[in-house]
């Protein structure tokens, strides 16, 4: 039998009262960790095997996010993290791709119900829900109705990311594909026993998970936030000491911004941050320029795990190298020598869940299309140049358009939809939604009907009203829209002062 | 800065309906008004009013619009 996620970071422990992790919510042990394991573990024996089955849990208490992950693993079944970010919508289209057979959820958060939406989707269907007001006692609701398949192929557990046409992806990963993402987050912030990192990336994704879970393999105290409220942040960095942290450039620049007035102490134990998820910009360059730590930046995929990182001060440059392994070369360049830039990392991608024909259209022999492009430059060294998808990249989290777009457009007043992304200061890009529909229509009519649909982070930062779209070769031209987006904003800036 | 120019402005900022903007209104639960949408807010706010960021490092502070409101008011005469 193949190793499991449990031995991997249980097998390792060298100090079993060695406070392990850290939250909002408190400290644990292994120890402690093993005994809410269990705790889990007993819980799921009521249901009998599990093995192939899928799991789907929607747990902000880290703990018992972490045990409920253990506790499946170890029992055999598959664990689907999900945000608790999600609402209405994209939370419906994810357990329709996923079909889970058994879920944990917390009832509600920030007044949104789970339990009634998730009450209301397990009708008809043999599903086990457990609901918790508090991520501790938990209540089983069991539903009979239509026999929801088994999983036949191996994996450890399904990471949800938003598809490219609204509709939800599953990444199916394996042990070593974890294993893998970590050690190239290592490669880049070196870890040692004697670290307190915070890891910013939400533990639901692939980059926050295989962290959290890489660094109790290493037995290296690990520090999640349960809460992204800046002042929560930072009390848990100054309660703990935390001397690194992996992070996106936006949520760093908010946390530096807010703590370097107040109470500078806080980063008096810092010696590392290590960017991910979007490009740093000249903003967050100025706004550095005091923090006398050293900053880097990694760039990878869900999908592949790290792939670049950049070993220089992002204050004095970068330099694209690449995570040993990993191999890379550009498709197509043109005559600019820009082309997409494919990858192939040295793990085998289990591909999307349930979706051979998307994994065919990115992934071929072990190479994967990144979506992002790039060139070589005079040293020899890749550059990145920009994106060939239009994904938007908000505060570290991905916002795919053509989600945004479908839910806009269901408004029965509105036509068309189009969304773009342009920059922002503080969200590293913003989301601005072009709308075409009657002309009754104001935004606040659709910012009220967004609200609980989708998750806020995906709701557009501005609405503008377009009575035309502009076309270029057949298609919606997202250039002139960006450009038009942001004069406009300007525009409505210099009105406002 | 009057108490309703103050609702106005969250409204604007944080897209949110002005009748939902109350004293006890919470941002988070109320308004949904996550943390990077209240960094900012904030920092509209200081573009707007410039403050020092030190009278928001309380979590209560971020709690309310009016407790918000107050911690402001309370350091700079002109707001």
């Amino acid at each position: 039998m193949s190793k499991t996620l449990f031995n991997w970071v249980f097998d390792q422990v060298e100090d079993e009262n060695k406070v392990i992790v850290s939250s909002q919510s408190g400290d644990y042990s292994y120890k402690d960790l093993l005994a809410e394991i269990n705790k889990y573990e007993a819980l799921l024996k009521q249901l009998g095997d599990i093995k192939g089955k899928r799991v789907a849990m929607i747990v902000p208490k880290f703990s018992a996010f972490l045990s409920i992950s253990f506790a499946v693993n170890k029992r055999g079944g598959i664990f689907v993290p999900i945000s608790p970010m999600l609402r209405s919508e994209d939370l419906t289209s994810l357990l329709d791709l996923i079909q889970p057979h058994i879920i944990f959820s917390v009832d509600e958060v920030n007044q949104f119900s789970f339990k009634s939406i998730l009450l209301k989707w397990a009708e008809n269907k043999q599903v086990s829900l457990f609901l918790s007001s508090d991520c501790t006692n938990w209540s089983l609701h069991s539903f009979t109705g239509e026999t929801i398949p088994l999983e036949e192929e191996p994996m450890t557990l399904i990471v949800c990311t938003s598809g490219s046409t609204g509709v939800p992806k599953g990444i199916v990963v394996h042990l070593e594909h974890l294993e893998k993402a970590f050690n190239s987050i290592d490669t880049g912030m070196k870890f040692h026993k004697e670290d307190h990192v915070l890891i910013m990336p939400p533990m639901t994704s692939v980059a926050g998970f295989c962290s959290i879970v890489g660094l109790m393999n290493q037995n290296i105290h690990v520090l999640a936030t349960e809460s992204y409220s800046i002042p929560d942040v930072l009390r848990l960095m100054k309660n703990h000491k935390v001397n690194k942290i992996f992070t996106s450039p936006s949520l760093f620049r908010a946390i530096y911004l807010f703590a370097k007035n107040a109470d500078a102490s806080i980063f008096e134990h810092l010696a590392l941050v290590m960017l991910v998820g979007e490009p740093v910009t000249d903003d967050f360059i100025k706004e550095t320029q005091d923090l006398n730590c050293k900053i880097i930046t990694i760039f990878g995929m869900s999908e592949a795990g790290g792939l670049l990182y950049s070993p220089l001060d992002v204050r004095e440059g970068i330099e694209w190298n690449t995570i040993p392994g990993v191999e890379y070369k550009l498709k197509d360049p043109n005559d600019e020598g820009i082309g997409e830039i494919v990858f192939k990392p040295d793990f085998q991608f289990g591909g999307y869940y349930k979706r051979p024909d998307l994994t065919k259209e990115v992934y071929n022999e072990g190479w994967f299309l990144s979506g992002d492009l790039g060139r070589i430059n005079e040293d020899k060294k890749l550059e990145l140049v920009g994106r060939k998808k239009d994904m938007i990249k908000k505060g570290g989290q991905q916002i795919i358009p053509g989600e945004v777009e479908k839910v806009i457009a269901s408004h029965p007043q509105v036509m068309k939809a189009v969304v773009v992304g342009i920059p922002h200061q503080v969200y590293g890009e913003q989301v601005i939604a072009f709308v075409q529909g009657d002309p009754s229509l104001n935004k606040q009519d659709i910012y009220n009907y967004l609200t609980d649909k989708l998750a806020r982070f995906k709701v557009p930062d501005e609405i503008l009203f377009i009575e035309e779209f502009p076309i270029i070769q057949g298609k919606v031209d997202k250039i002139t829209l960006r450009k038009i987006a942001m004069q406009q904003l300007e525009m409505n800036k210099q009105g406002w002062s | 800065m009057t108490l309703e120019e103050f609702k106005e402005f969250i409204a604007k900022v944080g897209k949110v309906p002005l009748e939902m903007i109350h004293e006890d209104a919470s941002f988070r639960d109320d308004l949904n008004i996550d943390s990077l949408h209240m960094v900012n807010l904030l920092i509209e706010l200081n573009n707007r009013i410039p403050f020092d960021f030190a009278v928001v490092q309380d979590a209560e502070v971020l709690q309310t619009v009016g407790s918000l409101y107050r911690a402001l008011k309370g350091v700079k005469a002109n707001v």
